[in-house]
């Protein structure tokens, strides 16, 4: 037995090193010493400037201005979608309505759509009704498009709550709302948190929305604004643009490190 | 239309009807408003996927049906943009390209994940190992694209290391040339999105009763014996929530191509989201990108539809 785990052990850790020396490169050239770096990546070190890489490229990238978009966006997108996620979950698990599983697939179903399907007819109409380049604009976009995970995830985790529970508290007088309130929301709150980090992670780094729906520097999300850099190399050196990724990492990689068990714990529930 | 008719009726003969038809009104409209409730409660997701999801996509139908581009008003063309694309001479090798990528996601991130998630439950400090597989799942589209873009460049990093290992002849021009540029940005792929399966089915092992496991060990069942015996039929919905969303992501593969090859070169790296983009936006033929975006969603859908029945079949019954 004991032989067994240290094997396993061995292979773990070799896959493990695999996976981190990208993560390693990212790095060490993400910190090196701009003046003596010679364009191309490289295994060593070339210095150690973590503190004035950042800070250039906090002040290059000019990253403030996304960073606060972002947050708005990660959070209110995600915790509105997950809310009418829920919601809709709720009435299909608990209140049986008609055509339960069409209303399942025309939530559900749309998940699958390619995301440059819908582009052009956006960009269209958000031209048309000045929701083009405003947050509340690229927030419906988020909150939209982040539902139907949102809700199968949701849904998954509804379908395990037992109905006695559920026609124990209407024998008690519960209405509908109280019943969604006081026992599904509740008993779901680690599925429904897996389902913001998740979505969170989604919008936090979605590139082609905020490239497509937005041009001001106040309302464009961080990774549109970063994409644009990726693209200078010769104006911007590449750890500056290195360490500006970094720095958009940050958020999620926090999140997921805190927030770990409560992810796993909301999809083991799910499943 | 003919239920309005209907209660319109019955409101007029209230006063004249006997007791028990009233009670059967009653009893009947109280029903239809808690049927109005549990509607009320999909109400805001169904209209939020209505703007943002189903009104783009019936444009987009309507858009793949008509010459549009840009700036005169779309004429009706019937099938002609579909008829079009079937002759593109690119179809062959873009369709391959989608068949390496579904096949490689299939093979790469979801086995491989699998057979991480089998090794890391059980093991001391497996939280660890799973947040070591997920980081890269937290990194951007856009910090993947350029961290792997470095490695492989003809100058990049995996080079220098062959070089310096002294393996001069697998030196590669490994983004210039198909099809080692498609089978690159797949192994950026497998790095990315290995981790979330990881994690997913660690999840449907640890939702295994211990028991059912203890039992087969009991009976001497071999490890081999108790993955197939036991795990493998215990994952079948993790399983089919997981390849469902695989094959859906690798069919519509877009940001890593665009980001490490942006399709090329001469559109030998090109799957289909990349020509709908590139048709669309680059040469703004809406009407023929549209075409095209159709085509894939009805692939996705199909595919995802049957890849999904097995797994959801299991809750009808729920």
């Amino acid at each position: 037995m004991k032989k067994n785990s240290l094997f396993k052990h061995i292979v773990l850790v070799i896959l493990s090193l695999i996976w981190l020396s990208p993560i390693y490169l990212l790095i060490v050239n993400a910190f090196a010493d701009v003046s003596i770096w010679n364009a191309n990546f490289d295994w060593h070190l070339k210095g150690w400037e973590p503190v004035a890489n950042f800070k250039q490229a906090w002040k290059v990238a000019d990253l403030a201005p996304g960073l606060k978009s972002n947050l708005f966006y990660g959070i209110v997108g995600s915790g509105l979608s997950v809310f009418f996620a829920s919601l809709a979950a709720f009435s299909i698990v608990a209140l049986n309505p008609k055509n339960k599983s069409l209303w399942f697939w025309v939530i559900y179903g749309v998940n699958l759509v390619p995301y440059q399907m819908l582009l052009l007819p956006l960009f269209e109409s958000f031209a048309s009704t000045g929701l083009y380049d405003t947050r509340w604009g690229l927030l419906l976009v988020y909150v939209g498009i982040a539902i139907p995970f949102a809700f199968f995830l949701s849904r998954n985790h509804m379908l395990s709550i037992s109905r006695e529970v559920v026609e124990a508290s209407q024998l008690d007088g519960a209405n509908k709302i109280q019943t969604y309130f006081k026992i599904f929301l509740p008993l779901s709150w680690s599925a429904l948190g897996a389902a913001f980090l998740f979505q969170f992670t989604w919008i936090w780094n979605d590139l082609v929305f905020g490239m497509t729906l937005t041009t001001s520097a106040e309302v464009r999300p961080l990774m549109s604004t970063i994409a644009t850099l990726v693209g200078q190399y010769q104006n911007i050196k590449m750890p500056i643009v290195l360490c500006a990724t970094l720095i958009a990492s940050l958020p999620t990689a926090f999140l997921y490190i805190v927030g770990q068990r409560l992810f796993v714990a909301g999809l083991k529930a799910g499943s | 239309m003919s239920n309005i008719v209907k209660s319109s009726n019955r409101l007029r003969t209230k006063s004249s009807q006997p007791i028990w038809l009233k009670m059967k009104k009653d009893f009947s409209s109280k029903k239809r408003k808690e049927g109005i409730t549990s509607y009320l409660f999909f109400l805001p997701a169904i209209l939020a996927v209505l703007a943002v999801l189903l009104y783009p996509v019936g444009k987009t139908i309507y858009l793949s049906l008509t010459d549009s581009e840009g700036l005169l008003p779309p004429v009706f063309i019937g099938l002609r943009n579909y008829q079009n694309f079937v002759h593109d001479p690119v179809l062959k090798s873009t369709l391959i390209n989608v068949l390496i990528w579904t096949v490689a996601t299939l093979v790469l991130p979801v086995l491989i994940g699998l057979i991480i998630a089998n090794i890391v439950s059980g093991v001391t400090g497996s939280a660890v190992y799973r947040m070591i597989f997920l980081l890269p799942y937290v990194l951007s589209g856009v910090a993947v694209g350029a961290l792997w873009f470095n490695i492989f460049e003809t100058e990049g990093l995996l080079n220098n290391f062959l070089r310096l290992a002294g393996m001069e002849g697998f030196v590669n021009s490994w983004l210039l040339y198909y099809p080692q540029n498609t089978l690159s940005m797949i192994i950026a792929t497998t790095w990315a999105s290995t981790g979330l399966v990881v994690v997913l089915f660690t999840v449907g092992i640890q939702n295994i009763p211990l028991q059912t496991v203890e039992a087969a060990t009991i009976d001497g069942a071999n490890s081999w014996q108790l993955f197939w015996k036991i795990i493998w039929p215990q994952l079948k919905y993790i399983r089919a929530v997981v390849i469902g969303t695989a094959l859906a992501n690798s069919l519509r593969t877009f940001d890593i191509v665009w980001v490490m090859t942006g399709g090329g070169p001469s559109r030998t790296s090109e799957t289909l989201a990349v020509t709908m983009y590139r048709e669309s936006f680059l040469l703004n033929r809406y009407g023929y990108g549209s075409a095209i975006a159709v085509f894939l969603m009805l692939l996705v859908v199909s595919v995802s539809v049957l890849s999904l029945r097995g797994g959801l079949k299991k809750e009808a019954t729920l």
